[in-house]
């Protein structure tokens, strides 16, 4: 009997996975040029924010280019404001950009059209142009506290093989974090999809919850071979380049990197979306007509 | 005359009859159903509803191409969403279908 259950949780999961790869095989071209626009658009407002402040500067002569771009240390104040405000707004219109692609999922799995287009990237980016990022940057300040942030203790730029003990205590922490990291992950990850559904930031977080609650063995499945799939090869890659710092650890981290933005993000949106429209949980009724 | 009974009672759709014949006497109709795409999809729709999926499939279109040419027959009443499903991983599916079973093209001129 137990055996059975296991195997429907696990024939679940392969669903989720099976589903929402089609999904993005279908539909891929929406998904990738979304993401290309994300970065576009980051880099372009990091260029006239840049642009911007160079006039500003060039207009006060008693202002320098130094106390913007200096050395953090050197100027705090500024400089530290400054970058911190350019970043931000920077990132914000990032995480806009790309977390529409959990708009493109509600368009291919709730909408009833069954597809997505790039420009309907730019309907959830008008309706969520600040839900999106504010929910990104609330999920990583409490990612970050969980988990503690996933690194190996003294190890960071400097010389290589050096002030680094890689011991046993190390990697129990490091993998007691990237299990806090998965907990935390698996909390709040289907508060994109509630929230794309709700409209609503409370009722996102209120159902997100009721998810996991509802359904813990198919959540832990799913979210857990995904983590596998993407997340932990890209956490290793991390450690390991930044203990041994060899350049071909930097390369795969790289190419990891690339095909996690490529193929990992359009999967976990389509995981959640598939996920929270496939779970039995108590909804609130949504306001977006589907 | 049919009408389409298989409707999701928790949705919210329109029941249409399906006329046996549609005699268009519209001049700025004519245009729009003898496109070459737009009458394609239209001949698909006669006998049965379809998803834009399944007339991907078989007119091999870009989906986003079919829903443009649905939209703007839906805009001119010769077709019409027929019902809202979900499927066994509750993906909502919209289907599709032609107002009436055929069309007859009637213009005269002068227009009377």
């Amino acid at each position: 009997m137990q055996t059975n259950k296991k195997s429907s949780t696990f024939s679940e999961t392969k669903k989720d996975f099976r589903i929402a790869w089609q999904s993005l095989k279908d539909n891929f071209k929406a998904f990738l040029v979304t993401e290309i626009f994300a970065v576009l658009a980051f880099i372009l407002t990091l260029i006239v924010l840049g642009s911007i402040l160079i006039v500003i500067i060039s207009l006060i002569p008693s202002v320098s280019l130094s106390d913007f771009f200096g050395r953090f240390s050197d100027n705090i104040g500024i400089s530290g404001i400054f970058r911190m405000l350019i970043g931000l707004i920077a990132f914000a219109i990032f995480f806009a950009f790309l977390n529409c692609q959990h708009g493109l999922a509600y368009n291919i799995m709730s909408s009833g059209e069954m597809f997505a287009e790039f420009k309907n990237s730019f309907t959830y980016f008008k309706r969520f142009w600040w839900q999106y990022p504010l929910l990104t940057f609330a999920l990583f300040i409490i990612n970050g506290i969980v988990s503690g942030g996933i690194r190996i203790e003294g190890s960071g730029p400097g010389p290589i093989f050096h002030d680094i003990s890689f011991d046993f205590i190390q990697i129990v922490l490091t993998f007691g974090r990237i299990i806090l990291f998965f907990i935390s992950f698996i909390l709040f990850i289907h508060t994109f999809p509630s929230l794309t559904s709700q409209e609503k930031f409370k009722r996102s977080f209120i159902e997100s919850f009721r998810i996991i609650k509802s359904n813990p063995k198919r959540i832990i499945s799913t979210w857990g071979t995904y983590f596998l799939i993407f997340i932990v090869p890209i956490i290793a890659l991390g450690i390991l380049a930044e203990i041994y710092g060899f350049i071909f650890l930097y390369i795969l981290f790289g190419i990891d990197f690339i095909l996690i933005t490529i193929f990992g993000f359009p999967m976990l949106t389509l995981i959640a979306r598939g996920i929270y429209n496939n779970v039995e949980f108590q909804r609130f009724k949504p306001d977006l007509e589907e | 005359m049919s009408k389409n009974t298989n409707i999701n009672s928790t949705e919210k759709q329109e029941i249409q009859e399906i006329k046996d014949e549609l005699i268009i006497t519209d001049s700025s109709l004519v245009l729009i159903v003898l496109h070459d795409k737009k009458k394609l999809i239209l001949e698909q729709l006669l006998e049965k509803d379809m998803t834009i999926q399944d007339l991907r499939q078989t007119l091999g279109l870009n989906p986003g191409t079919i829903k443009r040419h649905l939209d703007d027959l839906k805009l001119n009443n010769l077709v019409f969403e027929s019902r809202i499903e979900k499927n066994d991983y509750n993906i909502t599916m919209k289907y599709y279908r032609a107002v009436a079973r055929s069309f007859k093209i009637n213009i005269q001129i002068p227009q009377l």
